[in-house]
Order: structure tokens, then sequence, then C-alpha cells
């Protein structure tokens, strides 16, 4: 996978979803591999932080004698954390206060495959343009209406 | 005259009870999802929760910095 595929994939993440404002894209040994920041210290300190967070979680999973963490997600009062895990890789996000968790999760995890140039089932924009084209669509009938 | 002010303040009490849990303070959760399609919320009080929303804290943190 080549940094600027990732780069690409998570800037196309943060324009299509309003709810995240930034993440991290984390190699199979943890490190980073690409970030919507343009400080590269503040990225490396997200990433840092997120993949401490997972080995945290793999800790209570082992622990719990669990299958393997795909996904995770913390709340806090000012925003969340979001992590989806996939072959190894991972891409983690700081989102908005209470988001939209399950959409959030789905994003990242198309995102996740878009960066590894698998070809996702539906692209995260289609979401958005359906959305426009359905409101388009109401706004149509309800002129027919009037 | 005290018994009235015992009253204001259990009730104060009570009002603010009654407001966070109808929202007025975000909750904090921890919710593991496993690769076996199961999924843990961590109890708020636990030790791994505690620890995990300590880390979150510091990417978000890291994040807004």
């Amino acid at each position: 996978m080549a940094a600027a595929d990732a780069a690409q994939a998570l800037e196309e993440l943060v324009e299509i979803s309003s709810q995240i404002e930034g993440a991290v894209l984390l190699g199979e040994d943890g490190a980073l591999v690409a970030s919507t920041y343009p400080d590269s210290g503040r990225a490396e300190r997200v990433a840092a932080a997120a993949s401490e967070l997972l080995r945290a979680a793999d800790e209570s999973q082992a622990r719990a004698e669990r299958a393997a963490i795909g996904q995770l997600v913390v709340e806090l009062p000012d925003g969340a954390v979001v992590c989806v895990r996939e072959d190894g890789r991972a891409v983690a996000a700081v989102t908005v206060k209470e988001p939209t968790v399950g959409l959030v999760l789905y994003d990242l995890r198309t995102t996740l495959r878009l960066a590894a140039d698998e070809k996702p089932k539906r692209k995260p924009a289609a979401r958005k343009k359906a959305a426009a084209t359905d409101t388009a669509a109401e706004s149509a009938g309800e002129a027919a209406d009037a | 005259m005290r018994r009235l002010l015992a009253l204001g303040v259990a009730g104060a009490a009570a009002g603010v009870a009654l407001w966070r849990r109808r929202g007025g303070t975000p909750a904090e959760r921890v919710d593991l999802h496993f690769e076996d399609g199961s999924m843990v919320s961590l109890p708020a009080a636990s030790e791994d929760a505690e620890r995990l929303l300590g880390l979150a804290r510091d990417v978000l943190a890291a994040a807004r910095s």
C-alpha cells in the first residue's frame, strides 16, 4: 500500500464525514502510515497514542479470552476515538462529541479497504450523492404536489 | 424553616440527578467489538475501562493540541 494512496483515502474520509475531525492509519507494527494532520509531529503523537490505546484494548481482550478486537469505540464527553482494524492494519479517528457510531465505523472500514486498494462494495462518497439525489427527488415531488 | 431548607436541598439534588440521567452530562463509554461479531461494553468503573478512557483522552488531546 502506497502512503500516498492511504493519505488520499484518509482525505476522502474527512471530506465525506462531518463527524470525523481527523484520522491516522497505522501499519501492522502500530507505526504511522498516513494521517489527515498536516503537522507531522501531531500526526506522530496521535498515532502513538492510538497505538497505545489499541495495545491496551488487546490486553483487555486477552485477559477476557475473547476473539481479536476488530473495532474499538471510546466515547468521551467532548468527542470519541473510534478504531477499526483489519489484517493487522488499523485506522483510528477522532470524532465530534456524540457521533453516529455505526456510520463512523462504516466509513472507517471502507477507508481501510480503499487504502489497501481493495474495491469496496460501495464508495463512501456515494452516500452523499445518494442523499443529495433523494433530497432533489423529494423537492421535485413536493413541487409537483403543489 | 430547617425542614423547608432540607426539602429544598433534596429537591435540588434530585433535579441534578435527573438532568444528568437525561443526558445533561454525556456518558463515557467503552465498546469492544470482536472479530467473531460479539461486542462488550466495559463497565464504566472497571479498571480496563478507566485505562482505555484515559488513553482515549490522550488521543483526543494529541489530536486537538
